[in-house]
């Protein structure tokens, strides 16, 4: 490629690139887990929350209600994130031949069950045999090169990969996942609270910024191996966001304090539905402004909101989609309760911390906002 | 006067539902502002919309891709001159010149 070489660059590190894998696997990883999800509260909503263990009782599928239809195929797709996780990672790294062989891996770490964290590491493994087949096909005489695109790699990369989750990575991977799935399951209370608060506050660090989206990926990833809490701390911690910055220029509207510029007032009704499409980007322009006396309370809301759904120990089959999906968490009003109890908080301190603004100021990026709405 | 110079990009971010748009709309102004004509092609979660096109790739000067993961179809940017950067570098008009800057500069 004719790279421009960038002034004061530092090289990619290897870990750079491979992160970077890891992000791509995750972005393609996120509509399974929310159709699969979605599905499977629908099913839930439908046909009762223990619908799995009625279908086990039924037995014959040809006998299944429409709820226990739709939970079949909510499931189904859920187990594919798992290996499409694997996937995308092969396949960012390697290209097309890497996509294959990080599938299986993905497979086979569902198999042996180490899940999520065993399709990314698997998904990195592969990614790079492959890459080592391909240099490795350049070096061999041309005659022989032809047979590894269509013959060798495919082969060797998916079995050797395979292999070594199965026999070596894998078991550590699965005693790991079984002693966290172990401590999460049935993790409530006090425990509960400060698993929860971390994960609210992690969530309302940077609003979308890598920081969020590192905690989105522990909590997405523990969703997708059946752990359902963190999911719900993550999106009420998130979602408590945006909500609390409306409501911060709501109460500066009704005291006529006006520490918000009109323009920005003029963004509350957005602001609101974005917050309920779990949209945290709208507080990015107002945490870019005035970064401490915005980021401050979206902290200490995120953790209430957080802590609570992890003391009461709430559960979330979706992992994305706001208020639409709300009615299929295990308690939809304990979740609106939460969600609002942070939002109050995070809004209340804003509107005490924020100092009366320059009228006429242009508000940074609102270009945002206009963008967000479509 | 030289002629108007032709800058295409691609955005991606993670999500694929706000930064991938905020960096193409910064990059897209920062571009103009510095006198030349922008194309953007966005690769969000409702896949590629405002595609870079070969028509576009055989006058454009010079290409940004801003990602954070790996975008699609990256070798059609192989025949130009490309810079590569991550989406936050972009996602203010102010940030966003200045990798316009750097490119001009590498082309000039």
């Amino acid at each position: 490629m004719a790279e421009i070489k960038r002034k004061n660059e530092k090289k990619k590190s290897q870990a750079g690139i491979a992160w970077d894998a890891v992000l791509t696997g995750i972005s393609y990883m996120i509509p399974f887990i929310v159709g699969g999800g979605v599905l499977e509260g629908i099913a839930k909503a439908m046909g009762g929350y223990n619908i799995a263990a009625d279908m086990a009782a039924v037995g014959d599928y040809t006998q299944y209600t429409l709820a226990m239809v739709v939970y079949a195929i909510g499931a189904a797709i859920f187990d594919v994130s798992v290996p499409i996780i694997g996937a995308y990672i092969g396949w960012a790294l390697a290209d097309k031949p890497g996509l294959a062989p990080g599938f299986a891996v993905g497979v086979i770490s569902n198999t042996i069950k180490a899940g999520f964290l065993g399709a990314v590491i698997g998904g990195l493994i592969a990614g790079y045999i492959t890459i080592w087949l391909k240099d490795l096909s350049k070096k061999v005489p041309t005659d022989v090169s032809s047979v590894f695109p269509i013959l060798l790699i495919p082969v060797i990369s998916t079995g050797v990969t395979s292999l070594v989750m199965w026999y070596i990575v894998g078991v550590p991977i699965s005693w790991i996942m079984n002693i966290i799935t172990g401590a999460l399951t049935n993790l409530q209370g006090v425990g509960g609270f400060v698993f929860g608060a971390a994960i609210g506050a992690g969530m309302s660090t940077d609003q979308g910024g890598p920081i969020s989206k590192a905690v989105a990926l522990v909590a997405n990833g523990l969703n997708a191996d059946g752990i359902l809490g963190p999911a719900a701390c993550k999106m009420c911690g998130g979602m408590q966001n945006p909500l609390g910055v409306c409501i911060a220029q709501i109460i500066d509207r009704f005291t006529g304090k006006k520490k918000f510029t009109d323009k920005e007032r003029s963004t509350t009704i957005s602001g609101l539905v974005l917050a309920c499409c779990y949209i945290q980007e709208y507080v990015i322009p107002f945490l870019v402004q005035d970064t401490w006396r915005c980021l401050v309370p979206c902290l200490i809301g995120g953790a209430i909101s957080g802590g609570l759904c992890g003391y009461f120990a709430l559960e979330s089959a979706a992992v994305h989609g706001g208020v639409f999906v709300i009615a299929m968490m295990s308690n939809p009003l304990q979740f609106i309760l939460f969600w609002f109890a942070g939002a109050i908080v995070t809004g209340t301190l804003y509107f005490l911390l924020r100092k009366p603004v320059d009228q006429e100021a242009e508000m940074a990026g609102n270009g945002v906002l206009d963008k967000l709405l479509g | 006067m030289a002629e108007k110079k032709y800058i295409v990009g691609v955005t991606a971010c993670q999500i694929g539902i706000a930064h991938t748009f905020m960096a193409a709309e910064s990059l897209t102004k920062a571009i103009e502002a510095a006198g030349c004509e922008a194309k953007i092609e966005t690769q969000g979660a409702t896949g590629m919309e405002n595609v870079i096109t070969d028509e576009d790739l055989a006058r454009a000067d010079a290409a940004i891709i801003a990602a954070d993961i790996k975008i699609k179809n990256p070798e059609r940017f192989d025949p130009i001159p490309t810079l590569s950067c991550r989406t936050k570098e972009v996602m203010t008009v102010e940030t966003a010149a200045g990798v316009v800057e750097e490119v001009l500069e590498a082309i000039s």
